[in-house]
């Protein structure tokens, strides 16, 4: 993965599986790629609520250059008012990752 | 422009792979790319027409619709459609089994074909493991 550019989507709830798995991978994709990209999608929007216990380890990306990114519908059916600070959020999502997932240089991952 | 291939290995229902499978494929569809989508495992159920939904999107119909476009096109295993009952019978010269239970234009085929469409090295994701 070195020096490529990566569009991750997260598909599922942080808090279900693997989660120190999940951004143990996120943050040895960040050392190694030129930038990251993550989708929250579906349940995966659970990572966006601000004061949860992952803020510390989302801060720590987005500081580094990784750029979240949520649909609004998705947050709004979960009624997440209060998301983290840099979080992008987006009318279409799933449009910016095919936009992504579709250049030359960038490879995907749905986790 | 390339081509897109998305293997699913979730059923419809029991989780949101499917629906991000097709939204995935609606969009690379509408910015030109090709898409080919292989079903395997529980995936090979998502293609069975006579989905009746009440207010989950109807994955069936969404397959349909979307193979109305001639760069989609939808492959199942023939391992996991026949272990399934939905694929019967033999292949015809084409390497196609009857896909009589499948929405129009899906096909059923051998697991083959998702090597060939790997060998293909155009762009790749994989909905696994869906929860």
């Amino acid at each position: 993965v070195s020096n490529s550019h990566i569009a991750v989507a997260l598909t599922h709830s942080p808090y279900s599986g693997e989660r120190e798995g999940l951004f143990g991978l996120l943050d040895l994709f960040v050392d190694q790629s030129a930038s990251l990209r993550v989708y929250l999608m579906g349940d995966g929007v659970l990572a966006a609520k601000e004061g949860s216990q992952l803020q510390d380890v989302i801060s720590e990306l987005t500081q580094k250059g990784v750029v979240f990114l949520a649909e609004k519908k998705e947050l709004n059916a979960r009624g997440l008012r209060n998301t983290f600070r840099n979080l992008r959020v987006t009318d279409d999502l799933v449009s910016e990752f095919v936009d992504d997932l579709m250049k030359e240089d960038w490879k995907a991952l749905v986790i | 422009v390339g081509t897109l291939t998305i293997l699913l290995t979730s059923g419809p229902y029991s989780s949101r792979h499917p629906e991000f499978a097709c939204r995935i494929a609606d969009e690379a569809l509408k910015k030109g790319h090709k898409v080919n989508m292989f079903l395997y495992m529980d995936g090979v159920l998502n293609a069975k027409k006579g989905q009746i939904t009440k207010d989950s999107p109807n994955i069936g119909e969404a397959l349909a619709e979307l193979l109305k476009w001639e760069k989609f096109k939808v492959i199942a295993c023939v391992r996991s459609a026949q272990s399934r009952g939905i694929a019967r019978g033999e292949a015809d010269s084409s390497g196609s089994y009857p896909a009589d239970e499948y929405v129009a234009g899906a096909v059923i085929k051998s697991l083959h074909e998702l090597g060939n469409l790997l060998k293909a090295r155009d762009k790749v994701i994989a909905l696994t493991g869906g929860r």
